[in-house]
């Protein structure tokens, strides 16, 4: 479990980033927090993942306190950005065994291409330079990654960005199946219609502040596109 | 240590352009340094045979080595043999070999450390002291700006490798690095210049092995300050900072030395100086003459002996302004020493030069061995002289004779040939022993050792502090 406590962020220019943030995310849910740039989503997401550290507040995970423990914290998590960091001079394939053997896993060759199938990336590109490839491909890699890290977190910051229909589909199956398995899903994005399919909860941001939380229940007949709109409006 | 981070920087390095070139580079300027090193040996080597052959020549003759004709015509030679020391530098700013008057006066010593040979020359010494240092500095100032480019610095630290640890294995992956791309080429180039030459030496192999090991700290240190570059924010400014480094180190403090050293401690013209000494010579002379009523001028004019012991007191004189000009080059040659040693490319010459007796280290040896030799010839000279009864035995009844000497009768030394020839050629001399020299070079290690600390400690600290989002 995921639980964020009265967490804030300022910056040293005095830009309050995160305004006393509190969020709750179990086991088996899919949390997409909604927010225009600037909102404060990848602020949270960058405090959560220790990039910076938060001016006030704390994170847990499986009872796990960033600010005890930051380096075990981050073995709970898997991280994926919407421009996929990966080292250009590598294949997918070096990538993924890097990162693997760096989460202390056993890398057996057949396990690390059966993955890079099962995400989608033509076998092909394996032993390409990842400097050959597109976005989406990198995407995919990077999905690999993460999920070979099989953590109980994962930390998405809008992964669906530069996915074509079909491998953004195959993506959204599988954090069905990640969530499935028990883990637990916070993801930021800006595509709210894709939110209102996925989400088990969404938040809404703005100006760094929470202004509204919605289960699933009440997004069933709501207007999720005019509910973020009304927010977005109204900080303006 | 991390092997799986570890092999990953070992790997990115080894796939960077820049290596590659790099690596293919070096390989060609040592094989380049080993046949243009052959070829100053072979040089070197046919010049020293020709000075010795002369010096034969004239042991032969006898009529220079006439002990008389040695007091004006001849000069005690130390000279250095080319050795294989020359792949790694010619040191074509110094001699390696002074000339000394065989004076009874203090020895006015030539070519001290005054002498100017070739502006470049190809040997190991560009490659380790020069251009390694900008080498490392190329491959590794994109060291942390690379992972935080691909954004992978990020990814690093969610699977929780610290920053020291990122920081630690690049250093130790470049460090590696180094090795790979000086020892097979040196070696290489090692074994070729030892065929060329036909010098194969299992010393001079050990010598060169002390040499790749002790260029290690100096290229660490760039390699550090690649790795500090390289946490600045902009890339550009990262690419002119190492120019600027390497330009600092390679041409501005030592050149900067030279001037600074010219200005502080000036040297006069060797003409000046020249001229200071006729003076001196002459002033003192004609005091004698001032004092006993008398010119001094003119054969036996003063009598009993009285020109000799002007001669000999205005002599005395002359030599020291011969002792001022070396004292004030010595003076200026540490202060050179001093400010360029700010440079760690100036310190690894410093090192070399004790490891293969070279340069302004040998050269104090030899002026000691230069001083000892005359006094020994000096010595022998009397002793020879004594036995000879056409000789006046004028070195210790030099004023009394003075009166005959120069009227004609008999000659103020003996015409005899000197009995020790060899002694006018000196090659052997001793320089310090094993442990004195690990300890100059310990000491010489010292400074460059304390800044690869002090910069370590500086990027980790800014590494501690970089903006990884």
């Amino acid at each position: 479990m995921l639980k964020i406590s009265e967490l804030s962020k300022r910056y040293e220019d005095a830009h309050l980033a995160l305004d006393n943030l509190s969020l709750e995310i179990k086991p088996k849910e899919i949390f997409i927090l909604l927010g225009a740039n600037g909102a404060g989503k990848s602020t949270t997401i960058n405090i959560i993942c220790g990039f910076i550290p938060p001016s006030s507040g704390e994170v847990e995970i499986d009872g796990i306190l960033l600010s005890k423990e930051p380096l075990k914290m981050r073995e709970k998590i898997a991280y994926l950005s919407e421009n996929v960091m990966l080292y250009d001079n590598f294949t997918g394939y070096q990538n993924l065994k890097f990162f693997a053997q760096l989460a202390g896993k056993k890398v057996e060759k057949d396990e690390l291409e059966a993955i890079l199938l099962k995400i989608g990336l033509q076998d092909s590109f394996f032993h390409k330079p990842i400097a050959k490839y597109s976005k989406g491909m990198r995407q995919k890699v990077g999905i690999a990654i993460a999920l070979f890290k099989d953590t109980p977190v994962f930390l998405l910051d809008e992964p669906f960005s530069g996915l074509d229909p079909k491998a953004a589909y195959d993506f959204q199956q599988l954090l069905y199946s990640l969530r499935d398995d028990g883990k637990t899903i916070f993801m930021s994005t800006h595509d709210i219609f894709r939110a209102k399919e996925m989400a088990d909860n969404v938040g809404i941001m703005t100006g760094g502040k929470l202004v509204a939380y919605k289960t699933k229940a009440e997004l069933e007949n709501a207007d999720l596109n005019k509910i973020y709109l009304d927010y977005i409006e109204e900080r303006q | 240590m991390n092997s799986v981070l570890f092999i990953k920087d070992l790997k990115l390095i080894l796939k960077d352009l820049k290596f590659q070139m790099f690596f293919v580079i070096l390989v060609i300027l040592f094989i380049l340094s080993a046949i243009s090193s052959s070829v100053s040996y072979k040089n070197l080597s046919s010049d020293f045979q020709a000075d010795y052959k002369a010096h034969v020549d004239m042991v032969n003759d006898g009529q220079s080595t006439s002990m008389m004709g040695m007091l004006t015509d001849y000069w005690v030679i130390v000279a250095k043999p080319a050795d294989p020391s020359l792949l790694f530098s010619n040191y074509n700013t110094y001699p390696d070999k002074i000339s000394t008057a065989i004076s009874f006066y203090e020895p006015r010593f030539f070519n001290y450390g005054t002498e100017q040979g070739e502006v470049f020359s190809l040997n190991w010494y560009f490659i380790l002291g020069i251009l390694s240092g900008f080498i490392m500095l190329v491959i590794s100032f994109e060291a942390i700006s690379a992972e935080k480019r691909f954004g992978t610095l990020r990814l690093l630290s969610i699977y929780g490798v610290k920053r020291q640890d990122i920081m630690w294995h690049k250093y130790l992956s470049y460090m590696l690095l180094y090795l790979i791309i000086i020892i097979p080429p040196a070696l290489v180039s090692m074994l070729l210049f030892f065929a060329l030459t036909g010098t194969w030496s299992m010393i001079y192999m050990a010598k060169f092995a002390l040499i790749l090991l002790l260029s290690i700290p100096f290229a660490s240190f760039f390699i550090v300050l690649g790795i500090l570059i390289s946490m600045s924010k902009n890339y550009r400014n990262s690419i002119v900072l190492i120019v600027f480094i390497w330009l600092l180190f390679v041409i501005i403090i030592p050149q900067s030395a030279y001037v600074i050293a010219r200005q502080i401690r000036p040297l006069k013209t060797n003409t000046e100086y020249h001229q200071e000494g006729i003076e001196a010579f002459n002033n003192e002379f004609e005091k004698w003459g001032e004092q006993y009523n008398s010119s001094v001028y003119g054969n036996g004019s003063l009598e009993d002996g009285l020109r000799a012991k002007a001669v000999y007191a205005a002599g005395e004189k002359k030599s020291l302004v011969s002792q001022e000009e070396l004292k004030d080059s010595k003076q200026q040659t540490r202060l050179i020493q001093k400010i360029a040693s700010m440079s760690p490319f100036y310190q690894l010459e410093m090192i070399s030069e004790i490891i293969f007796d070279k340069g302004y280290y040998l050269l104090q040896y030899q002026e000691e061995t230069a001083k000892q030799t005359i006094s020994q010839i000096k010595n022998l000279m009397i002793e020879q002289d004594s036995h000879d009864n056409t000789s006046l035995h004028l070195f210790y009844r030099w004023a009394s004779a003075d009166q005959y000497a120069l009227n004609g009768m008999l000659f103020p030394f003996s015409k005899e040939k000197f009995n020790h020839p060899e002694l006018l050629f000196v090659t052997n001399v001793e320089t310090d022993k094993v442990g004195t020299k690990a300890l100059s070079i310990i000491l010489r290690l010292l400074p460059i050792l304390l800044l690869n600390i002090i910069t370590f400690m500086l990027a980790a600290v800014k590494l501690e502090r970089l903006d990884i989002r």
